[in-house]
């Protein structure tokens, strides 16, 4: 079922502003907001709030503000917005990326031009990993230069799948992939259809809880942020198998001391860090 | 030549936790600008300032590509993140909620010294000492 969000607009003296963003800070559920000329866009999560405790909150911070400054007014309006594909407008603009002149990510309705080496099929739906973000470009550059032949592979946080479909045509094995977040889901289900129709990708609805402990693979594919690999340094030493190869990307060139400092005190070895911009990639060893 | 300017988007977006959700989705999918790509920077960026708001300009050019700063938070999430205050005072001039250190006043004018208007600390305290006072804080000397 899409997911719906309750977005205020209340209108209020921009000298206000600190004092609502103070105010609304700690209320559950909510997920930023636009300024605008004497105007704020708030945004809450509808599985976390209800519209008569926003009402309180909104009727308790308007005497708030009054008391603060008589002649500060504060109107608001609440509606409920249902989620669509808010980046559709920029998906319809995407044209194939082709990386180190083997990888050719294509959406279908701008076909390549010309064949590479490893074709890859993807229509983005809100979902990460289209091959515009540095990040995706680092993780096939060291994919590449990897051998893939028959080893297993778990990938996480898969967005579009396409690091999944890059492994199986690189002539991987056994390939799990999973995302939390439910438009990368069907969009990887969307995209696997497209490429590998014969469904020998396992993709699962979740986080790093989908995989068990008994389940390893030779090869990790993450391309996540700091925060998560550093949170599951365990988890990827845990689910590879011995000799075998993690990618990590997400990161960002002032990130590669600490995940350094982790991987090691882990047990990884071998590091060798790609970069492109201000973005790294690192492959370590297990 | 440079790019040309095409709009600004301004939104407050709690650290690290950016998502195609709205805000962000509705204000950036209808300047046609890369939502995954932007959420992808601003929590690698911000991952480190978890549990704070933290205040973004985004500019958008006419070819659809954006580039972003970051501001500080706002003085009154950090004056309650600096001494654990729930919420001000409805009442500031007669209610008091808290207390704040002249250490503490310090360490978040310094922060904030990069988004005001001014190159003087002593006025940049002065700033947040009055942020502190509106919310029913006391100063300490």
């Amino acid at each position: 079922m899409p997911a719906t969000y309750f977005v205020i607009t209340l209108k209020a003296q921009e000298e206000s502003f600190e004092h609502i963003f103070s105010s609304v800070s700690d209320l559950e559920g909510f997920l930023g907001s636009e300024e605008g000329f004497d105007e704020l866009k708030l945004s809450f999560s509808s599985s976390e709030q209800t519209e008569p405790s926003l009402t309180r909150w909104l009727t308790a911070l308007s005497q708030e503000l009054t008391d603060l400054n008589p002649a500060w007014e504060v109107t608001w309006q609440i509606v409920s917005e249902t989620e669509q594909n808010w980046n559709a407008q920029w998906e319809a603009t995407i044209e194939p990326v082709i990386v180190e002149d083997t990888f050719c990510i294509f959406p279908s309705w701008h076909p390549a031009e010309k064949t590479y080496p490893v074709m890859i099929h993807i229509d983005p739906k809100m979902s990460f990993g289209t091959g515009y973000h540095e990040t995706t470009r680092l993780m096939l550059v060291m994919m590449k230069n990897a051998d893939l032949k028959g080893k297993s592979v778990i990938d996480c946080g898969t967005g579009t799948a396409v690091l999944a479909i890059a492994s199986k045509k690189l002539g991987a094995g056994p390939c799990i992939a999973f995302d939390i977040d439910h438009w990368s889901y069907e969009n990887s289900l969307e995209n696997l259809k497209l490429n590998l129709p014969d469904g020998s990708v396992d993709l699962r609805f979740g986080g790093y809880e989908t995989i068990s402990e008994t389940e390893k693979a030779d090869i990790i594919l993450a391309n996540v942020n700091r925060n998560v690999h550093l949170q599951y340094t365990a988890w990827y030493a845990g689910r590879l198998n011995p000799g075998g190869t993690l990618f990590l990307s997400g990161l960002l060139k002032y990130d590669e001391p600490e995940i350094r400092k982790a991987f090691i005190s882990a047990g990884f070895t071998g590091f060798k860090v790609f970069s492109e911009n201000e973005w790294i990639g690192i492959e370590v060893r297990k | 030549m440079a790019k040309k300017i095409t709009g600004y988007i301004k939104l407050q977006i709690p650290a690290g936790q950016a998502t195609p959700a709205p805000p962000i989705g509705p204000a950036l999918g209808q300047k046609g600008v890369n939502i995954m790509e932007f959420c992808k920077q601003y929590n690698a960026k911000t991952q480190d300032k978890m549990g704070l708001i933290i205040p973004v300009v985004i500019t958008v050019y006419s070819d659809k590509s954006f580039t972003f700063i970051t501001k500080t938070p706002p003085a009154a999430v950090l004056i309650k993140k600096a001494i654990k205050l729930e919420k001000g005072s409805a009442e500031p001039n007669r209610t008091k909620v808290g207390k704040i250190s002249q250490d503490q006043i310090r360490e978040i004018a310094s922060m904030k010294m990069p988004d005001l208007n001014t190159t003087s600390l002593e006025s940049a305290m002065s700033m947040v000492a009055g942020a502190a006072k509106s919310m029913g804080i006391v100063v300490e000397e």
